[in-house]
Order: C-alpha cells, then sequence, then structure tokens
C-alpha cells in the first residue's frame, strides 16, 4: 500500500488529491492536510468582494466531499518537510499542525510514500506598511472573509454616495513585486459596474494603480490579439476599456506604504507620490508559505528544498541569467523536486525559474514589475499531470512522463466585467503558451491564431458556468471528472 | 503630491478649457468603442453566437495543453 499526501485543497491540491484517488486503488491511501475546513472557489471571491454573492456561495466542507470520495482529510497546517525521515525511521514525512476538531493544536508526523506541495501563496500584507484588512488600511479579495469585508466598506461607501458624497476608490497591487493583476482588474471593472447599477456613478472616483510596466501585462509580458485587422498589444485593449468606464490608471508603481486613506507609492523614474482613497483593495505580494526541511539529523535544509521565495524547487532551470537569455525550456515539465524523487510541487507552490514580464528597478533597486502569475487552469493542469505521474509510479514507472510546462499549454481565462445575466460583460481570453515561447513564435512569444480575447455577454455567461461546473466538479459530484480542468 | 497633478504637469499655467482638459486626459489617447461595438456587446443574437464560438475556442485550448 501506498501513501499519497496532498498538502493544500485548493484548486491545485484539491484537483491533484480527486484524480489520485480516482485513478489508485482503495489499496491506497491518499491523504489531504489542509488548515481551513472548507474549499474556495476563489475566482468568484470578486463577485462577494462588490456584494453580489453571500460568502456561502463560494465555499463548502471538504469533510463530507473527502468522506464519499474515499480521501483522508486532516484540517491542519503543514510545517515541516523530513524527506529523508529520522535516523532510526527513514521513511519521509511531513509534520502537521492540527487547526480544527478534537485534536486542534496538536502537532502530528504523517507518513507519505509520495508528497504533492500545493499549498497556494502566503498573503505577504506585511511587505507594506499599512497593507491589508487585518493590520492595514486597505481591503483584499484574496480569501472569501477578506472579499465580505471589502462588500461591507463598498456598501458603506455607496450609502455615503447616495447622500451625495464624492468617494475616491483606489484598486490594484500593493507592491512592486505583485502579480495577480488579472483578480484586481476583475474587481475595479465590477466595483465601476456595480456603482453604476446603483446610479452613483457621478459621484465616484476610480483609480487604478499597479506595478505593471503597460496596463494589460497581467504579469504575462501582455499578449497579442489579431483583431479588426490589426494585431494589437493588450495595453490598447485594457486602456480602452479603462478609458471607456472613465477609470484613471497609474502603473509602474511600487506601493510603499498605505496610510489611513493615503497610498505612497515610488514610480521606476525614482519619483515618490501619493494618492489619496476613500475605499482601497489592493492585493498583496505572493511568498511560500513558509514550510521548513529537515534532513534525517533534524538538520535544515529548508534551501535546498524551497528558493528563497519560500515556493518549492522542482524541474526548472534556475540559473540566474538576464531577461535576453530566458528561455521556455527553463519552465518545469514534471514538478519533481530535483533531490527527492516522491516529492512534487504545484500552482503557485512551485518555484518559477524567473518572472514572465521583463524586469525593471528604480534608480533606488526598487524592483517594479509583476512576478508571474499561476491562475487557476494552469494549477489545476498541473495538479492532473502530478497526480497521474504520482499514480504511475506507484504502478512502476520509472519517473513522470507526463508534462505540463507552463511554456507549452495554454490558458483559457474569462475575467468578469460587470455581472447581469442581460447587460453584464466579460473578458474571454485565451494565451497559447501561457509562458512566451520566442523560439517557436518569434515575432510575439505566442501563436496568435490560439492566442484571442474579446469582451461581450457571452463572456460573462461563461463565467457563471464555470462558477457552477468547477463548484460541481470540486464537490466530486457525478461525472466530475468529465469537466475540463 | 496628488497623483492627477503628477503626470499633468504641463496643466500648469493652462487655462482650463473643455480642449485642454480633453488633451491633458490620458483617456483622450486611448481606442474607445464606437456606439455600434458597445451595442453588439450585449446583442443577444450575436452574443449567443459568440457564447458557441468562444466555448469551442476554450476547448480546442484545453484540448492542446493536455498532454
Ligand atoms: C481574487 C482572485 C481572483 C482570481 N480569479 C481567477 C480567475 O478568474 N481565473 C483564474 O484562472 N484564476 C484566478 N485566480 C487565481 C487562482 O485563484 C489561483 O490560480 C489558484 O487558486 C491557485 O491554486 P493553488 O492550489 O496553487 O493555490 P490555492 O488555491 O491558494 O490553494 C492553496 C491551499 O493550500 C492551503 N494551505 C496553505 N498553507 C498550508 C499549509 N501550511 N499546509 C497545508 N495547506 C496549506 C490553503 O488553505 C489552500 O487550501 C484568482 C485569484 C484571486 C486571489
Amino acid at each position: 500500500m501506498s501513501r499519497v499526501v496532498v498538502l493544500g485543497a485548493g484548486v491545485s491540491g484539491h484537483t491533484a488529491a480527486s484524480f489520485a484517488r480516482k485513478w489508485l486503488g482503495r489499496d491506497h491511501e491518499v491523504v489531504v492536510v489542509s488548515p481551513k475546513p472548507t474549499y474556495n472557489w476563489i475566482p468568484s471571491n470578486i463577485w462577494v468582494g462588490v456584494g453580489l454573492l453571500p460568502k456561502r456561495k463560494v465555499v463548502f466542507e471538504l469533510a463530507p466531499t473527502y468522506r464519499r470520495a474515499g480521501i483522508t482529510f486532516h484540517q491542519a497546517k503543514a510545517k515541516t518537510l523530513r524527506p529523508d525521515g529520522t535516523n532510526g525511521d527513514p521513511r519521509p514525512f511531513v509534520t502537521i499542525e492540527h487547526t480544527g476538531g478534537a485534536k486542534a493544536g496538536q502537532s502530528e508526523d504523517l507518513h507519505y510514500d509520495y508528497l504533492i506541495n500545493a499549498t497556494g501563496p502566503r498573503l505577504n500584507f506585511d511587505a507594506t506598511d499599512g497593507l491589508g484588512p487585518t493590520k492595514g488600511n486597505s481591503l483584499s479579495v484574496c480569501t472569501e472573509d477578506h472579499a465580505e469585508e471589502a462588500a461591507k466598506h463598498f456598501q458603506e461607501k455607496i450609502e455615503r454616495m447616495k447622500r451625495g458624497e464624492r468617494q475616491r476608490f483606489v484598486v490594484g497591487t500593493g507592491h512592486g513585486t505583485c502579480t495577480c493583476q488579472g483578480a484586481a482588474f476583475e474587481y475595479i471593472v465590477n466595483l465601476e459596474f456595480e456603482l453604476r447599477h446603483h446610479k452613483v456613478r457621478d459621484l465616484a472616483d476610480i483609480v487604478w494603480i499597479s506595478n505593471e510596466y503597460e496596463l494589460g501585462d497581467f504579469g504575462m509580458g501582455g499578449m497579442h490579439i489579431r483583431r479588426g485587422g490589426y494585431i494589437t498589444p493588450s495595453k490598447i485593449f485594457t486602456e480602452s476599456l479603462f478609458a471607456e468606464r472613465g477609470l484613471d490608471w497609474i502603473t509602474r508603481a511600487h506601493v510603499a506604504k498605505v496610510e489611513k486613506g493615503r497610498v505612497h507609492y515610488r514610480n521606476l523614474e525614482g519619483e515618490e507620490h501619493e494618492t489619496p482613497f476613500d475605499f482601497a483593495m489592493l492585493l498583496p505580494p505572493f511568498s511560500g508559505v513558509g514550510l521548513a526541511a529537515q534532513d534525517a539529523n533534524g538538520d535544515d535544509i529548508t534551501s535546498k528544498v524551497f528558493a528563497p521565495n519560500g515556493f518549492m524547487k522542482v524541474d526548472a532551470n534556475y540559473e540566474a541569467k538576464p531577461y535576453e537569455e530566458w528561455l521556455a525550456a527553463d519552465w518545469p515539465r514534471t514538478y519533481q523536486n530535483p533531490d527527492y524523487r516522491n516529492l512534487f510541487a504545484v500552482g503557485i507552490a512551485f518555484a518559477p525559474p524567473h518572472p514572465i514580464s521583463r524586469p525593471r528597478k528604480a534608480p533606488d533597486g526598487t524592483p517594479i514589475f509583476p512576478t508571474p502569475p499561476r491562475t487557476g487552469m494552469p494549477s489545476a493542469m498541473i495538479g492532473k499531470a502530478v497526480a497521474r505521474n504520482v499514480v504511475g509510479m506507484i504502478r512502476g514507472a520509472d519517473g513522470p512522463h507526463h508534462t505540463a510546462s507552463m511554456a507549452e499549454m495554454g490558458a483559457a481565462c474569462v475575467a468578469s466585467a460587470g455581472a447581469n445575466p442581460f447587460a453584464g460583460t466579460a473578458a474571454s481570453m485565451t494565451v497559447f503558451p501561457i509562458v512566451p515561447d520566442f523560439e517557436t513564435y518569434p515575432e510575439y512569444g505566442r501563436d496568435i491564431d490560439n492566442t484571442f480575447g474579446e469582451i461581450g455577454l457571452a463572456g460573462h455567461w461563461i463565467k457563471i458556468l464555470l462558477h457552477h461546473l468547477f463548484l460541481y466538479k470540486a464537490r466530486m459530484n457525478p461525472l466530475w471528472h468529465l469537466i475540463p480542468e | 503630491m496628488e497623483s492627477r497633478s503628477e503626470y499633468r504637469p504641463e496643466t500648469q499655467g493652462v487655462p482650463s478649457t473643455a480642449q485642454t482638459r480633453a488633451h491633458l486626459s490620458k483617456s483622450f489617447y486611448a481606442t474607445k468603442p464606437t456606439g455600434g461595438t458597445t451595442f453588439f456587446r450585449t446583442f443577444l443574437p450575436y452574443q449567443i453566437w459568440r457564447f458557441i464560438w468562444i466555448n469551442l475556442k476554450m476547448i480546442r485550448i484545453i484540448g492542446k495543453s493536455h498532454r
């Protein structure tokens, strides 16, 4: 009997665990460790954050789903990996700390034959003074609780506007190294749409602030689309949407401090500026969740297993080299740790070899550029490929043979731009590949025939469909595995 | 300094008219959709067709990405 332990029950971990369970016979065990009792369909947090959906519509309890599927669930937080076991017992294990139920607060050593790290990001609000909803002065939509709180503040601002008060909204990234610009983009356009719906748009100043060099970069170095007789960069489309919606924008900005009602930022020219707000939703930068690793003696080997940013090292080329020398082939294909063949990292938890967007620094050395996003579709596809490989290795394969490189796969993404069944819109996009490959596609780094984008009501219907389909799939309801990632 | 003034230093001493205000706004230089474009974004028959087309396009990308 083999035991597969999956750390994390987000998009990538839940996908990996579900498929591992489906493909492995019942004589093998699949275990999921996750600190929260619930699954959150994070993309729909945007609608929670503008008050369109209650929190309960984007989460469900994991325990009943896992019980039904035959997956062992520990509501716990992984702390330390021991891939060499101990001197007395070479079986690898992970030390977990229970966060719920009767064992809350207790530590346990969980042995594994294969471990899939899918712990996602730590929301690093501490990187910027005053950032974030807990200790700081800004809001977030990264978790369902953050989104619910943002919605409360948003509602309060709407009430003020209904009383005739002018309000200023600032939305974007809260640090020079943030990723996930797509989520902030969805939030700002949904917020604008809702203000129109509440008939108070004329009293709102709405400003985008981000670390992107140009609007529409989204951490992917932007993209080019064939449209209207031109091959046009995403900057043009994003600026167009912002201009149409009356949104102002500040780019190339590192938010250095968030005071009550005031964002301080530095730009690529090294200038210091500030901008006032009544409501600010600023995403934090991401880092690894802070897992440690020890060898058989108990000596620290964290830097051997994890990159300095806390994400786990996999089969990527981590050699430091300038932007001009980056290659599609630098990106991992199997997500296997180079030192431990039974250790994998999927979704946001794996360490990318380098960013996708061109790195830039302010004169004082402050980095101001997006770090690479790992959105839902690649996260799930990587989780599934790794599950397939682990199952194959349990059945005797000599190593992982299924690949899921972000430089070889495309992504489909639908960014909501306003939720209404007849008047709503969303930007539907596909890119191929996600990481530009300038060797294969010298002009734009991507296949222009498979990279497209358009905005319209159809996109909104697709977004609604995806919300229901992915929650259905995550609940592992009948035929869940037929729904693509 | 407030953000609006920082990227429009040329406002200093310029009389505020509709023309100067337009030219000093970033959105003046952005591509904007025509009435027809925005109409088709929510025009039901066209959007039903786009719904089918976009789904097919996305399925193709998903198929191309699975190995
Ligand atoms: C607001 C928002 C909107 C988004 N919208 C979209 C969208 O429209 N489309 C899209 O494709 N992508 C979207 N994304 C990105 C998408 O959510 C991520 O790509 C995806 O969640 C990444 O999956 P993951 O499994 O790597 O991480 P997560 O989904 O974050 O999951 C990580 C899991 O690990 C658990 N965990 C954390 N620490 C530990 C620990 N120590 N031990 C064990 N478990 C741990 C967490 O509780 C969680 O269950 C959005 C992101 C945000 C923030």
